[in-house]
């Protein structure tokens, strides 16, 4: 599953990664999902992204059933979201996860993720720009791919 | 005269009074707020808007694809009764509970004139 906070960029991650992705939103808001599926040979990855407001909880509490790992895509400019610490940790199994650190503007670069200590760090964490860098995408799902086969 | 939320409210407290089997019915935009509700207590009427939003958004998205045109109504059923949902306009959702032994085609007609009231007022 693809989780962070609205206008992290869960969304635009999601299209980039697939020219069939699906988003169900409202105004460019997702309200209910979005969803590409990945394939590499026989391997197939389905991925899930939720939606980011907080009031959307019970929605990305039923599409998290079933995840197998999750990717954070996180804005550079703010502390960790609250509620998406929190899907992660009322997770069945706590979740393997990769943080993609989304930086949209000049003064976000270097900026870091500090993993909350609530939760096990992640297994990666990796910064670009999801709009405006053609390769970061790439970087991102190897690192997708990375993540399902460990 | 009645403010425009007092009057989406009326609306739905006379659904739910003149159709015996509708047991709650509730307002929503469909970004997932709630704009008026008369659901049961102990009813969550935040989380209940959100997941209205959300399975609409999904039901309209799962006509298109499957070439059934625009979406009229999504309709769940459960073993204690039905949920129903309809647009209201472009920007709202109707949502209305409704008993398991309750009889649909009534159900349906009034939600659909309520709905009409309701687009009109938003």
């Amino acid at each position: 599953m693809v989780i962070g906070p609205s206008e992290a960029g869960k969304s635009t991650l999601i299209r980039s990664l697939s020219d069939r992705a699906l988003n169900i939103d409202y105004r460019g808001r997702t309200v209910a999902m979005d969803h590409a599926v990945l394939k590499r040979g026989d391997a197939v990855i389905s991925l899930v992204g939720v939606p980011g407001e907080p009031r959307f909880e019970p929605v990305r509490q039923a599409l998290s059933q079933g995840a197998s790992c999750a990717v954070w895509v996180h804005p550079a400019t703010s502390a960790p979201d609250p509620f998406t610490i929190e899907l992660l940790r009322t997770s069945e199994e706590l979740l393997p996860y990769l943080v993609v650190v989304n930086q949209r503007n000049e003064s976000s670069s270097g900026i870091t993720f500090d993993a909350p200590p609530i939760l096990a760090p992640p297994r990666k964490i990796i910064s670009g720009n999801l709009v405006e860098q053609a390769d970061f995408t790439a970087t991102v799902e190897d690192a997708i791919w990375g993540l399902i086969h460990e | 005269m009645a403010n425009r939320a007092e009057q989406i409210q009326q609306i739905l407290k006379r659904l739910v009074t003149n159709t015996p089997d509708v047991e709650g019915a509730a307002m929503v935009s469909t970004d997932g707020l709630t704009l008026a509700s008369s659901l049961p207590t102990g009813v969550d009427e935040d989380r209940v808007a959100a997941m209205a939003a959300a399975v609409l958004a999904l039901g309209e998205r799962t006509a298109l694809e499957l070439q059934r045109g625009t979406l009229e109504q999504v309709y769940v059923k459960g073993s204690d009764g039905y949920v129903i949902m309809m647009q209201s306009g472009p920007d709202a959702v109707l949502e209305a509970i409704v008993g398991s032994a309750g009889k649909l085609g009534m159900v349906l007609l009034d939600m659909n004139r309520a709905s009409k009231e309701l687009a009109n007022l938003l």
